[in-house]
């Protein structure tokens, strides 16, 4: 009886011994998790509160789910939860694949100087807030002296209300997002692409292989698990489509599309604090983000790709 | 070698101890602490207008500024922190401010407000201005003294180049707002030849509703009760509808800004400043008349201008314009319930009442911010130096009290004598055509918050922005918003109009 | 870039290398040159006198240019203190980043290694779930690092979406290598130094480039835990000049009396002055990810 219980703990402790540098190498990553991250962890508890400022996060009392019956009673939740969704699968369907395209152009330009300068200016809106880039949009999709709209105009089109109108507030929004973040977003590629073992290529090569097939059949699977990681993290942050620019394009003849959890919330804070509230509003929000990115790291596992965990 | 470093040591020594020594010989002087607001060219460390306050006060004030445009995020941490400074600009006197108050944060002032410990504010503030700061939920006590601004006369400023130009005369009435302004957006008032100007740009950042438009059609807010002692919210008011075809009709001509929902804060004052208009609202800068004349960028753009400035609209056959104005105040300071230096800080703020502190605040010290202080006019002048060194050490954000009734106002942009003109008889004339309808916001009045909340959240209020501007752009017809107004609308806000009828709110207005 | 080496002694070019080079050139080019228009203006925009711009948003060329803009960032006090303090904290940061990112990772990429799951997954959980502002301020008060750079430095020092890469990367390096050096006794650190190391040079120049941008756009961890101005980073002093209060004082139905507006030039020159110095790091980088590796000696 005795023995099981002690060569199964001196198995444990060979086991520890022998990746002993392993787990002394988690260390200090498991202490920045636990101190910085899982410590404040006690703030969700807000959620349930009706916080009080004097007795703090320990002494406010509960409240019985009372935020979140609030939020599920009212009708607004369910616009914008819809208003959410909609803009985001958008976004995600016709934004994921463009940084892709991108860099695998970009892989493809042989000219070294040329190489580098597109992927260089390509960067650039990155950089640049989108209170800025927003004021630059809305001068050139403006209905009265916006470029867009002139060029239109002169290839025999009519004008085009983009920033007041709610049909075109998420064809806006996207493009505009395209244009600040996919060259940013080549990059992560780029870094995969230089990984690929050049030999394949001289390999292809040798076998007559043209360009296409290069791509189709060593380029592509290099990056693939790449790919399917940045897919999962995307689905995983679907609740979210940023505060501040979708508040910069939003206005009163868009805001039956354009009203989205991030500016409900600040719409909340501005109506009168209702910290706890908030606080409820991103836990739901959170809660689905954890849902989604989980089912979706297990259907990635099912179909034999990269995974999360 | 060994002999330098002994002397640098011995210097190093020597300039160690100096402060310490001067620090001790000072004495017992304590130091407050404070949160306030200040803009981002506003400089706290080694301020002398600071150090003057502190040598007038007796103590020294710690200023704690957060960033201007996140300071609400830094305040509510300092909030929840439970360490709070002895004096607070709260900057709040809606819910975050009643829950704080609630939450026992902030002490009680009502028992100190007297002769014997804040003998300025109790001869400052009128019992209207102490109405934003009491907390009716509570026990209707004062837990913070507001920041007032006594007159602020809203106004219209119009160029006066364009008017003569056009051989016009300065609006009175809204129907001549609207000529004026058709006027401006068609018959090239600039004398350019090229269609680029517009009449005005309406808008939204703050809502339409502007003080000095309303005037025109007779608009009351929701807060005050018709002859009859009948309360109507704002937007369910004839005259409201009234007022929204009036914006129609001028939007239909082009007679002002086609894209104005587009506008964001103050982006409106740079169309003006461009020359692409002719008439701006002013609703705060009682000093706009010099503020705008001196706009290196409207002088640039503009070489010729004149500005003339008119007063809210009034209605058709009236001599003067009512304006329906609550207390304005600028934020609010609130004292630690659980300060360490009572007096001291009781001391701070009655003195922000007084002169002496204001203009300190807001002129700084002689020689360093300004040349001369004219105490008649109630401006400075001051150098090229002095107005770098106002930009860091003065500023109005800085002042406890902004205005005081019986002294007119600081002129704190005005640097010459023609500016100082320009403004008094600008000021005067709008004064004069002003009749000043008081009235109290209820906005604290205990229930509305939820009405407001539940509003939120069923998503009415903005359902009405949405309607509201489609009307105005033309989109929809009158029937569907009347509809909404009369169906939706009216019943959501109808239990806040049962809270002012039962608390019979300015029905002696 | 070996391959491309080895292409001239080919004479004739195929339709297909024809294709995929026109595509390539022109997309990328055409797109590169959309990208480019935003930052072309804002450095015009900089240069230019304001009335100017306002009467057109498109001249590229203004009649006249003022250097006005730079001179009115300059003149603000925390500027320096500013430039000071967000050089520390990327600096400092980047490089903490870089030692945890890597000692964390690797682990992580043995599949059979036991908690490794766990690990993961408690990873994964923070990228949703965080305590909020209040917590971690009170954390922050309890170590003693309120108004320390180090309140700005060590709660970014690694994140979940960085782990998660850099993990993806380690993992689709050949594995040869490793069980090779392993054979040869050498023990795990000295695997991770020697042999894998090496071979991340392209993802640690990429999440090191992310993770010095992140640090040098950050301000609101400095918002919550700096008291004092001169503790405050570039980006957050530029964004207090560039801020136009009134809008804050309207919503809280209060009156503004004094308009705090930047001129749009303002907004302008301080991207310039918050962009250059860190676009400077960008070529040294680049090279890094935008080359492949010789893996020398993977043959299996």
């Amino acid at each position: 009886m005795s023995s099981i219980p002690v060569r199964r703990k001196q198995s444990w402790l060979t086991y520890l011994n022998k990746n002993k540098y392993l787990y002394l190498m988690c260390l200090p990553g498991l202490a920045f998790l636990i101190i910085f991250k899982y410590i404040p962890m006690y703030g969700i508890l807000m959620a349930f509160q009706d916080f009080n400022f004097k007795k703090g996060i320990f002494g406010s009392p509960f409240n019985d789910f009372k935020n979140f019956k609030q939020l599920f009673d009212s009708a607004k939740f369910y616009t914008v939860f819809a208003n959410s969704i909609v803009l985001s699968v958008m976004r995600l369907v016709v934004t994921f694949p463009i940084p892709i395209i991108l860099a695998l152009l970009i892989n493809e330009i042989r000219n070294k100087a040329y190489k580098r300068t597109t992927q260089t200016l390509m960067y650039l809106p990155h950089f640049i807030s989108w209170v800025v880039l927003g004021g630059i949009a809305t001068n050139f999709l403006s209905v009265g002296d916006g470029l867009i709209n002139a060029i239109i105009v002169k290839l025999g089109g009519e004008k085009i209300n983009f920033l007041g109108s709610s049909e075109w507030f998420r064809f806006v929004i996207i493009v505009t997002n395209i244009w600040k973040e996919a060259g940013w977003g080549t990059i992560i590629y780029l870094s995969a692409l230089a990984a690929i073992n050049p030999e394949y290529y001289e390999a292809a090569t040798v076998d007559g292989a043209n360009r296409w097939q290069k791509i189709a059949h060593i380029t592509l699977p290099g990056i693939a698990n790449t790919i399917v990681i940045t897919l999962v993290l995307q689905v995983g942050g679907l609740m979210n489509n940023g505060f501040e620019q979708i508040y910069l394009f939003q206005n009163d003849l868009n805001v039956s599309v354009s009203e989205v959890f991030e500016t409900y919330t600040y719409r909340i804070g501005i109506v009168g604090g209702r910290y706890s509230y908030s606080t409820a509003v991103g836990l739901f929000k959170n809660v689905i983000g954890t849902i989604l990115i989980f089912s979706t790291n297990t259907i990635a596992k099912k179909l034999g790709g990269a995974t999360l965990y | 070698m060994k002999k330098t470093f002994a002397l640098v040591l011995a210097v190093m020594l020597v300039l160690t101890a100096l402060p310490m020594m001067t620090a001790g010989a000072e004495g017992e002087r304590v130091t407050l602490t404070m949160l306030q607001r200040l803009p981002a060219a506003y400089v706290v460390e080694d301020n002398p207008v600071i150090e003057a306050w502190g040598d007038l006060l007796g103590f020294d004030i710690e200023i704690e500024a957060p960033p201007i445009s996140s300071f609400n995020d830094r305040r509510n941490i300092i909030m929840a922190s439970g360490e709070l400074p002895d004096i607070m600009y709260v900057g709040d006197t809606g819910t975050n401010y009643v829950q704080w108050a609630t939450d026992g944060l902030f002490l009680n002032l009502t028992p100190y407000f007297n002769d014997e410990y804040l003998p300025n504010p109790v001869r400052v503030l009128t019992e209207d201005e102490l109405s934003t700061v009491r907390i009716a939920s509570l026990d209707g006590d004062i837990y913070s003294l507001p920041r007032v601004q006594t007159k602020p006369w809203d106004n219209i400023m119009y160029r006066k180049d364009w008017l003569d130009a056009l051989n016009l005369e300065v609006p009175k009435t809204p129907a001549e707002f609207a000529q004026v302004a058709l006027a401006f957006a068609t018959q090239d008032p600039d004398g350019n030849g090229e269609n680029d100007t517009y009449g005005w740009a309406l808008s939204l950042a703050m809502g339409p509703e502007h003080r000095q438009m309303l005037s025109g059609f007779g608009v009351r807010p929701s807060e005050v009760p018709d002859e009859n002692g009948v309360y109507t919210h704002m937007y369910n008011q004839p005259a409201y509808m009234e007022y929204l075809d009036w914006l129609r009709d001028m939007y239909a001509t082009g007679a002002m800004d086609p894209e104005f929902y587009l506008i964001t804060m103050y982006e409106d004052d740079d169309w003006f400043y461009a020359g692409e208009l002719g008439i701006k609202y002013c609703n705060t800068v009682t000093e706009h008349m010099i503020t705008v004349k001196n706009n290196e960028t409207f002088k640039a753009a503009n070489p010729n201008a004149q500005l003339v400035a008119g007063a809210p609209l009034m209605k058709e056959g009236e001599s003067v314009a009512n304006v329906y104005y609550n207390p304005q105040v600028w934020g609010n300071y609130a004292i630690n319930a659980d300060t360490e230096y009572l007096t001291e800080a009781l001391h701070f703020l009655n003195m922000g009442y007084t002169d002496e502190v204001n203009e300190l605040l807001m002129f700084g010290v002689e020689g360093i911010t300004y040349t001369e202080f004219n105490a008649e006019t109630r401006s400075a002048t001051k150098t090229e130096e002095q107005k770098l060194n106002a930009d860091k050490y003065v500023a109005s954000y800085a002042t406890i009290n902004y205005q005081l009734e019986d002294k007119g106002l600081l002129i704190a942009n005005g640097d010459t004598a023609e500016d100082v003109a320009l403004f008094t008889e600008a000021y005067n004339y709008v004064g004069a055509l002003t009749n000043r309808v008081s009235y109290l916001s209820g906005g604290s009045l205990p229930g509305i918050s939820d009405v407001n909340v539940a509003i939120t959240d069923e998503g009415i209020d903005t359902t009405f922005e949405e309607l509201r501007t489609k009307y105005i752009c033309g989109q929809i017809e009158r029937e569907e918003l009347v509809s909404f107004l009369e169906n939706t609308w009216a019943p959501a806000v109808q239990p806040i109009l049962d809270i002012y009828a039962a608390n019979n709110w300015n029905a002696a207005k | 870039m070996i391959a491309a080496n080895k292409t001239p002694k080919r004479i004739k070019r195929g339709k297909d290398d024809i294709a995929v080079s026109t595509i390539s050139y022109t997309v990328a080019g055409l797109f590169a040159l959309v990208c480019f228009i935003p930052f072309l203006l804002v450095i015009i925009y900089s240069f230019t006198p304001y009335d100017l711009y306002l009467k057109n948003h498109f001249d590229l060329w203004p009649e006249r240019w003022t250097l006005e803009a730079y001179e009115m960032v300059m003149r603000y006090q925390y500027i320096w203190s500013g430039y000071k303090n967000t050089i520390f904290i990327a600096v400092i940061g980047t490089i903490g980043s870089m030692i945890l990112l890597v000692l964390t990772a690797y682990p992580l990429t043995k599949k059979d290694l036991k908690g490794r799951g766990l690990i993961q997954k408690l990873w994964i959980f923070t990228m949703f779930f965080s305590g909020g502002m209040i917590p971690e301020y009170f954390l922050m008060r309890s170590m003693g690092l309120l108004n320390t750079l180090w309140a700005m430095i060590l709660p970014g020092l690694l994140g979940c979406y960085n782990l998660i890469l850099m993990r993806n990367y380690i993992e689709g390096l050949p594995g040869s290598l490793e069980e090779a050096a392993l054979i040869d006794g050498a023990n795990d650190i000295q695997v991770l130094f020697r042999i894998i190391l090496p071979l991340c040079l392209p993802i640690l120049a990429t999440l090191g480039l992310f993770t010095v941008v992140g640090y040098w756009n950050s301000y609101f961890s400095a918002i919550i835990y700096a008291t004092k101005r001169k503790m405050w980073p570039l980006q957050l002093v530029l964004r207090e000049i560039v801020f136009q209060s009134g809008a804050q004082e309207m919503q809280q139905n209060m009156v503004a009396e004094e308009n705090v507006s930047a001129p749009f030039l303002l907004k302008m020159s301080s991207i310039v002055v918050a962009t250059v110095p860190i676009m400077c790091v960008y070529p040294f980088l680049q090279k890094y990810f935008m080359t492949g590796l010789v893996l020398g000696g993977v043959k299996e």
